[in-house]
């Protein structure tokens, strides 16, 4: 069912957030606050072994001595650790073999956000690892994956099951003391995903989990992992939408990417979490740490779609380790009202003739702010490296900001490095044209808007892409005039 | 003045030319024509000094010199000038400038004594009247923003400003509109001498309708498969290349 | 006229000066338009003080608080201006030289002579007044100087600036460098800052410059273009932030570098175009060229944008001389060598090409020259 765009804009102008309710799903929640209690509690609830729980443990020890970063262009208050509900899982008896067997109002709640499992199954073949709140609820296509060697479970599932990968890689590409969010989550992660792809495989379908942040004032600290064998290939999608809060609420996201040689991961977002109102109240705070390593010959792809959060601050990198690997970034991140984004990369490249790609998108409207963050950095052994970056900001209305901060390190002179950026306003000549030939101004935003994402979107897998460029419309109808 | 024999040359560990051989007599004009892929360009590279080609085996000799080992500008200064088929940009280094550096270290290297400005101006000019072309060029940036035409007759200007004994066209008809191609190819008919040979690398046989050449080879999988006079590369145009393959 | 009780006064200063760059001091002590410094302090006796209007603190003030140097200055602004100024002892008002002459001004840094050298030096453009100055940096010191400037050029007027450093700077020695400039409406600052080291490979110099550009009223037009050419270790940092507080403001900045053996070089720029500054014209543009497996570059080019009526611009690229271009070059006759230096000379281009002054023009192209050896 493809709607058209005056159903979108319809939508969008009756309703403040399309994805603005609150689902009454039992829970079993834990009370405010961070100690070493609590974590123990989380691990134990969790059923963990006694390695993750002293990986949490020295985590928070480590958390109790480091700052919240303050170098981006974001404000917000200091976040009080002590006043956010560590662990809410709806209350799952037994584990659940069918869709018959799950709560009828999570199915009520997935239904409503347009992503029926059933749907999703049959149409379009994506294996759906749905996460409400911290613990996953249902995961399809398990039969069908596992016959090709490949796991794909919960984060806790995986701990239990494959200790000996989950040991071997959690924390390889971002250890507790990267920073200050990668700690809290260390400490205090309650689920996420697992991925492991055996060596020679592709994958034949997207990976899929959409997230859900639902329980009032709960944090939510998902940790994700993917592996990739020798010469494997896998697609993984995230997209996110959650409920309307007038309380902030954290998310402090870790994902993890390991590509062994030759092989390749793509990893699309699609987040579009409560962004707050008009005046700046409410909305998600979102503070992910995001890496991957690509050992010889690997590539590593990230693309986002970021509209949603108050404020976003999130940098997917590339350790292009290996020589021949291949990084590449693909963003575009969407400011209104009074959002706050601080995105970008981080490219190292270590590895002979490795290679980057930086594409970011940043469109500002409103009172909000956006800025592109990077850094490329080019080691004294990366022989013959390559990066192009391009960074472009579009303007929409005369109160918003758009910054752009590349950071360019060159220790090697066979390296070839091209950074490009361009900041302006919506054409006027592009604007009076699409009105001469009768499309509206918003329409012809929306139209524009999308050109110039189109470098972007195409990255991202086909359904995902339908989404994303609807997702842009929504965003900004109402940003003009 | 131009012998080849056995070349066997490697492109990033590719076996590209697999034993040319080619002899090149002063004054003639050969044609080496063949399908994409085949080793033309490779050849031009080579004979040019392009140190991206590996030779392995084989050799070229000059004016009975074997030139393998000589460094791309003293081949230039031999007499050896190569026509690219992607002239390179230069920006911010004017044409008039670039050519009166090329044309002075070619005469120091034969022991003739400079040229001063002027006279290379003049000499500039008159060789821009006979190519017509406009001597505007002459202070613009190298082949920076020209079109693919003006590329092309930025190449045939320097060849006549340079007096090489041997010029290898490659490819210079790709991307020409039939006026353009018109130009180029009476400016080099009028540089053709008895003291000059020209190794013309093409794809079509369309070019030669305007420089008749005296030898045709046709290049396939590394190595010479035919030769023969003009009217060999009339009957590729008629059959194509698979009815010369086989 | 107030004296300025501590302006060098006295043979031995004028005999020290002499003895640490004779060959440029006594050729130009009897000439016109030369301005001498020694540690940020002027050397009367040396200097051709026509080039000087007046130079007192009186007249600062008159300057800071009256409407002299309105241009469409905000209030907060104009405070700001006065507390800068303030401390600073001297602030020089330019005259405007008969025949457009440039003036010369020779900055001499020594340890020998009076540590002091933090002292601030302002010079003021008076509306509707165009000069150009030749600035020359001279060194006899291994310790760290440092020198604070400001340029004030006011409405309608006209600023156009060589900065060069003797190439011997790059050998031992550290300088940090500030220099503000605030642009009144429709005036115009034109700045060439050449960093041109020498051969030696054991060349060491660190130079630390900040440039900082306050667009202040409407319709400025600011271009800053450098070319920093290194070998040993010396090092160039250049630290730039240019503010646009006002309409219909354009600012260029073209660095560029070539770095060779280990020397190392920074570009760290931020343009910040304020809430309201609309029509606004930003270009940040850095080439790099490293020329050995030792030398390192940051490059910084960073925008903070708050109005939507822009057109922001940078780009960064660092690399080597193309290979198919000096292939290119030697397929034509040309020696590695030769290649080489026929492609750094066009890499600069973009930036000699602007030089209008003939005399700094033949000099620049005479140290590059050296440095590239065609």
């Amino acid at each position: 069912m493809k709607k058209t765009e005056k159903q979108i804009i319809k939508e969008s102008t009756e309703g403040d957030y399309k994805y603005g309710f609150v689902s009454n799903i039992e829970s079993d929640t834990i009370e405010r606050g961070l100690s070493e209690k609590t974590i123990r509690l989380i691990s134990s609830k969790k059923n963990e072994p006694d390695w993750m729980l002293e990986k949490r443990l020295a985590a928070f020890n480590l958390l109790k001595t480091m700052r919240q970063p303050r170098w981006a262009h974001i404000k917000y208050p200091e976040i009080d650790l002590q006043n956010i509900i560590y662990y809410s899982a709806p209350k799952a008896k037994v584990l659940k073999k069918s869709l018959d067997e799950v709560d009828p109002e999570i199915l009520k709640t997935l239904n409503r956000l347009g992503i029926s499992i059933e749907e999703q199954k049959r149409l379009t073949g994506v294996a759906v690892d749905v996460v409400i709140d911290s613990v996953s609820i249902s995961t399809s296509f398990k039969e069908k994956l596992s016959e090709l060697g490949i796991i794909f479970c919960s984060i806790s599932e995986a701990i239990k099951k494959h200790p000996e990968l989950v040991k071997k890689y959690i924390g390889s590409v971002v250890p507790a003391k990267d920073n200050y969010f990668a700690a809290l989550n260390t400490a205090v992660f309650s689920d996420g995903s697992f991925c492991y792809i055996p060596e020679g495989v592709k994958c034949p379908m997207e990976l899929s989990t959409y997230f859900r942040i639902n329980e009032a004032g709960t944090g939510q600290f998902e940790r994700t992992l993917i592996i990739a064998e020798k010469n494997s290939y896998v697609s993984y999608l995230e997209g996110c939408t959650a409920p309307i809060r007038d309380e902030n609420q954290l998310h402090a996201a870790v994902v993890e990417l390991i590509a062994l040689d030759s092989s390749e991961i793509k990893y699309s977002t699609v987040q579009n979490w409560y962004p707050g109102d008009k005046n700046g109240k409410g909305g998600v705070y979102n503070f992910v740490t995001k890496r991957g390593v690509a050992h010889k010959k690997a590539k590593i792809s990230w693309t986002q779609v970021e509209t949603g959060s108050s404020i976003t601050w999130k940098y997917p990198s590339c350790i292009l380790k290996g020589d021949d690997s291949v990084g590449e970034f693909f963003s575009i991140a969407v400011t209104k009202n009074r959002q706050q984004a601080d995105t970008g990369t981080k490219m190292i490249h270590m590895g002979k003739r490795t290679k980057s790609t930086i594409i970011s998108k940043g469109i500002s409207a409103g009172e909000s702010n956006s800025s592109y963050r990077g850094l490329v950095n080019i080691n004294r052994g990366a022989v013959n490296a390559r990066n192009f970056s391009q960074c472009d900001s579009l303007l929409i209305g005369g109160r918003c900001g758009a910054h752009t901060y590349p950071f360019i390190k060159v220790k090697n002179n066979t390296s070839m490095i091209e950074h490009e950026a361009t900041t302006s306003k919506i054409g006027e000549d592009q604007m009076f044209y699409c009105q001469q030939r009768g499309i509206g101004e918003k329409e012809a935003v929306g139209l524009i808007v999308n050109g110039y994402c189109k470098d972007v979107l195409q990255h991202l897998p086909m359904e995902f892409a339908v989404e994303a460029r609807q997702l842009l419309e929504i965003t900004l109808e109402d940003s003009v005039g | 003045m131009l012998k080849i024999n056995n070349l066997h040359c490697n492109v990033n560990d590719t076996k590209v030319l697999k034993g040319l051989s080619l002899s090149v007599n002063e004054g003639e004009v050969h044609a080496i024509m063949g399908p994409n892929g085949s080793g033309k360009s490779t050849l031009a590279s080579v004979i040019a000094g392009n140190e991206n080609y590996e030779v392995t085996n084989g050799s070229v000799r000059f004016f009975d010199k074997d030139i393998l080992d000589e460094a791309a500008e003293v081949r230039a200064r031999m007499g050896v000038f190569m026509s690219f088929q992607y002239p390179v940009e230069i920006p911010g280094v004017t044409v008039s400038n670039f050519i009166k550096i090329a044309v002075n270290e070619t005469r120091k290297a034969r022991d003739l004594k400079k040229l001063s400005s002027a006279e290379l101006l003049k000499l500039m000019r008159h060789n821009l009247d006979l190519l017509k072309m406009d001597h505007h060029f002459l202070s613009r940036s190298m082949n920076d923003g020209f079109s693919g035409g003006e590329k092309k007759r930025n190449e045939i200007f320097q060849l006549s400003m340079l007096e090489p004994k041997l010029a290898i066209l490659d490819e210079t008809d790709s991307g020409l509109d039939i006026d353009a191609l018109k130009i180029v190819s009476s400016g080099v008919n009028s540089l053709r001498s008895e003291k000059r040979s020209f190794i013309i690398i093409t794809h079509y046989q369309r070019l030669l309708d305007y420089i008749k050449p005296d030898h045709v080879h046709i290049l396939h999988n590394g190595k010479i498969i035919k030769s023969g006079n003009a009217s060999l590369a009339l009957e590729l145009e008629k059959n194509g290349y698979d009815g010369i393959i086989k | 006229m107030t004296e300025l009780s501590n302006n060098y006064t006295g043979s031995s200063l004028e005999s020290a000066c002499v003895k640490m760059a004779p060959y440029i001091l006594n050729t130009h002590k009897s000439s016109k338009q030369v301005v001498v410094f020694l540690n940020n302090h002027l050397v009367k006796s040396l200097t051709d003080l026509s080039c000087l209007k007046s130079y007192s603190t009186i007249e600062l003030e008159q300057i800071t608080n009256g409407k002299k140097i309105h241009g469409g200055l905000k209030l907060d602004t104009i405070n700001e201006l006065a507390n800068m100024t303030k401390d600073s002892r001297v602030v020089f008002v330019l005259n405007e030289s008969v025949k457009q002459e440039p003036i010369t001004i020779y900055r001499l840094f020594s340890d020998k002579m009076l540590p002091d050298h933090s002292n601030k030096v302002g010079f003021y453009i008076p509306t509707k007044t165009s000069i150009t100055i030749r600035e020359r940096l001279i060194f006899d010191t291994e310790s760290t100087s440092c020198s604070n400037n400001f340029w004030i050029i006011d409405k309608g007027s006209s600023l156009t600036k060589y900065r060069l450093l003797e190439s011997s700077f790059f050998k031992e020695t550290s300088h940090d460098s500030k220099e503000s400039f605030y642009q009144g409406e429709n005036s115009l600052c034109n700045s060439f800052s050449f960093f041109l080291g020498n051969n030696d490979k054991s060349s060491r110099g660190v130079l630390n410059n900040k440039i900082f550009s306050e667009l202040i009223g409407k319709s400025c037009n600011s271009n800053h273009r450098s070319i920093s050419f290194l070998r040993g270790s010396a090092c160039v940092k250049n630290k730039i932030k240019t503010i646009h507080h006002n309409i219909d403001c354009n600012s260029h900045e073209i660095y560029k570098g070539v770095f060779d053996h280990d020397s190392q070089g920074e570009f760290d720029s931020l343009v910040v175009v304020e809430r309201g500054a609309i029509n606004a014209n930003t270009v940040q543009k850095n080439n790099n060229v490293l020329l050995s497996s030792q030398a390192k570059i940051d490059s910084n080019p960073q925008l903070e944008i708050f109005t939507d009526d822009v057109k922001c611009s940078h780009g960064s690229t660092t690399g080597q001389l193309d290979a198919d271009a000096i292939f290119y070059l030697r397929s034509r006759g040309l020696s590695l060598n030769q290649a080489m230096g026929v492609l750094l000379k066009g890499f600069l281009t973009e930036v000699v090409e602007f030089l209008e002054d003939e005399e700094i023009c033949k000099e620049i192209e005479n140290s590059l020259k050296n440095l590239i050896k065609v």
